[in-house]
């Protein structure tokens, strides 16, 4: 008497098989999953999944593909802790559970028919991966594209294959650079905001998309605004320790914001008073 | 309208609705609603593959004899949980327990309720109910409450004994020592950086017990447990007082600093909370003050910003 049973959808994990890994680095793999029932993810690019390995823990990893891709999702994992080590030891055909997706849907609307400039850093061209796809399958929809890549050294660079396309492609301009050069480097070497002075912007209508370590924000944002971009036309996404994904939990909260309800994905002006954000 | 109830009677009708758990206050009250260890999820592994069940069972629960301030930290609770997306585990906790709040008659040294707006008279919760010579003079508050019995059939209190709580409200009220915070929120954000949070937790050990038991304080964490083929996830309490709470994988910390740490829970409980809720993230129950080891005073902290913002 008294008793009842409920289903918790937002903490219900829901299997997804593994349909493609393979290694784009040493410490970094790639997987493609599909739901176990055939479903698609529905999510926009910037929103991120809870990934999740039973009796080790959760993690939340960002979302690599564009949602005009259907079929499949794909995420893009380093080692760094005890979940993604066990998340590395998986194979081709193996279950996983995902929770998600998670995160606020940024409306794409707002940058319809504008110039983009994407600023990745390092890891961050993984979630930008998926703006830059979404961009590319609907390119008539958007002006300039602009992609600038900084990485650590010229093995760090993810997706080569990609960037090659991204190179060739007439429509898109692609810069790269890295820290620190190899004797077979051939192109920029330095800081990500080394690329920014020398491109060409009109700032009413450029967006600028920007993921990369936290370090990094500060200085593009710096350079992004000598450019004379507008404080609302600079998208950042930002990184925060996070448990639950609802935004209950506490762990991500910045300021009055939940980074894993309100972000990841901000405008600079909404966090540009918010000490902690950046 | 409050209503004159033999004692007898009032908890056998409780006891017809659910358990009563009778809690005068504490760290228990928060347990009842968001539990310290709280599994979800079970899963069985067998050969590759991970089942999973969910499982709940709840039970209707009657909690009872607790001060107005910890009713208020429910409602204060509600904002976090009950906004959209809604946390299934605590609205299913929340339905399943009747709140019966009794007059504070005995406010510690602690207390500071008065300071933020409330009172140890405070009709909060489903039930209010004040106890007097061997009756309650119970007040239901909720719909569901006006469900527990049949109102109607007991006779109001008389005017003199309403004359009477009231007496004993402004007597009590005036027990607790009272300071004016007022406005304190929007200021709090112009001294984010100031050196005072450096001085604040010059003292702070960040232990985490001042979180634990603040009725208010809902961080948890969620932990998986690995047995040989079996295990289970929980939720468990956390506390924003310790630095390995916002530490990421990567090394990045936001809040690596111990003036950070205890800056975000004054400014959470005092800006953040208000901007979001229109309400204090603090009832004024003074149990941080009560357990901390070091001797913090939130009251003394609440008093020193003061100055500082008007500085």
């Amino acid at each position: 008497m008294n008793k009842k049973t409920i289903k918790h959808s937002s903490y219900t994990l829901k299997p997804a098989h593994i349909i493609e890994t393979k290694y784009l680095t040493d410490d970094i793999k790639y997987f493609k999953l599909r739901f176990t029932d055939g479903t698609d993810l529905d999510y926009t690019p910037g929103q991120f999944v809870m990934v999740s390995m039973c009796g080790v823990g959760e993690v939340p990893i960002s979302i690599s593909s564009t949602p005009t891709r259907k079929g499949f999702f794909e995420l893009v994992i380093r080692k760094a802790g005890k979940v993604t080590s066990d998340i590395h030891s998986l194979k081709t055909g193996d279950k996983i559970g995902i929770r998600g997706p998670m995160g606020r849907k940024i409306p794409l609307s707002t940058i319809e028919g504008k110039d983009l400039i994407f600023v990745a850093g390092g890891l961050g061209i993984v979630p930008l991966r998926s703006f830059i796809d979404f961009v590319l399958d609907n390119r008539r929809d958007f002006g300039k594209v602009e992609i600038l890549l900084g990485c650590k050294t010229p093995e760090e660079i993810l997706f080569k294959d990609e960037i090659k396309d991204w190179e060739e492609t007439l429509n898109v301009e692609f810069n790269c650079t890295v820290d620190k050069a190899d004797p077979k480097w051939k192109g920029n070497v330095g800081l990500i905001t080394s690329l920014i002075p020398s491109i060409f912007v009109y700032p009413e209508r450029t967006y600028a998309i920007v993921c990369g370590p936290p370090i990094m924000y500060k200085f593009v944002i710096k350079a992004l605004l000598e450019k004379g971009i507008k404080e609302d036309h600079i998208i950042l996404s930002l990184e925060r320790h996070m448990k639950c994904g609802v935004g209950k939990c506490g762990h991500c909260q910045i300021g009055n914001y939940y980074c894993c309800q309100d972000g990841p994905v901000f405008f600079y002006h909404e966090i540009k008073n918010n000490w902690e954000a950046l | 309208m409050m209503k004159k109830i033999k004692k007898e009677d009032f908890l056998d009708y409780l006891k017809n609705w659910g358990k009563i758990v009778e809690i005068e206050e504490g760290i228990d009250v928060k347990d009842l609603f968001l539990p310290k260890e709280e599994i979800y999820l079970v899963f069985h592994k067998k050969k590759d593959s991970v089942e999973q069940d969910e499982f709940r069972n709840i039970e209707r629960k009657v909690v009872f004899n607790i001060p107005p301030c910890y009713a208020k930290s429910i409602e204060l609770l509600d904002f976090n949980f009950l906004r959209e997306p809604l946390d299934s585990f605590y609205k299913e906790r929340r339905d399943s327990i009747l709140v019966v709040v009794k007059a504070c008659r005995n406010p510690h040294n602690f207390c500071f309720c008065t300071s933020l707006g409330n009172s140890p008279f405070d009709r909060k919760g489903d039930i209010f109910i004040f106890e007097k010579d061997g009756y309650y003079f119970a007040e239901p508050l909720t719909d569901r409450a006006k469900e527990v019995l049949a109102w109607d059939k007991y006779e109001d209190v008389s005017q003199d004994e309403f004359k009477e709580v009231e007496l004993e409200k402004q007597k009590v009220e005036k027990e607790i020592e009272k300071f004016d915070i007022v406005n304190l929120d929007k200021k709090l954000y112009s001294v984010f950086n100031d050196k005072i949070w450096k001085e604040l937790s010059f003292r702070c050990v960040n232990c985490g017990a001042c979180t634990f038991h603040c009725p208010v304080c809902y961080c948890f964490d969620i932990q998986d447990v690995d047995r040989t083929n079996w295990g289970y996830r929980e939720r468990v309490w956390d506390s924003c007082m310790f630095s390995i709470y916002s530490y990421e994988t990567s090394g990045h910390n936001p809040r690596a600093e111990r003036h950070a740490r205890m800056r975000n829970r004054i400014m959470h409980k005092f800006a953040y909370y208000p901007v979001s809720y229109k309400e204090y993230q603090c009832v004024g129950c003074g149990k941080c003050v009560e357990v901390c080891p070091t001797g913090f005073d939130i009251r003394e902290a609440l008093l020193r910003l003061k100055e500082v913002v008007n500085e």
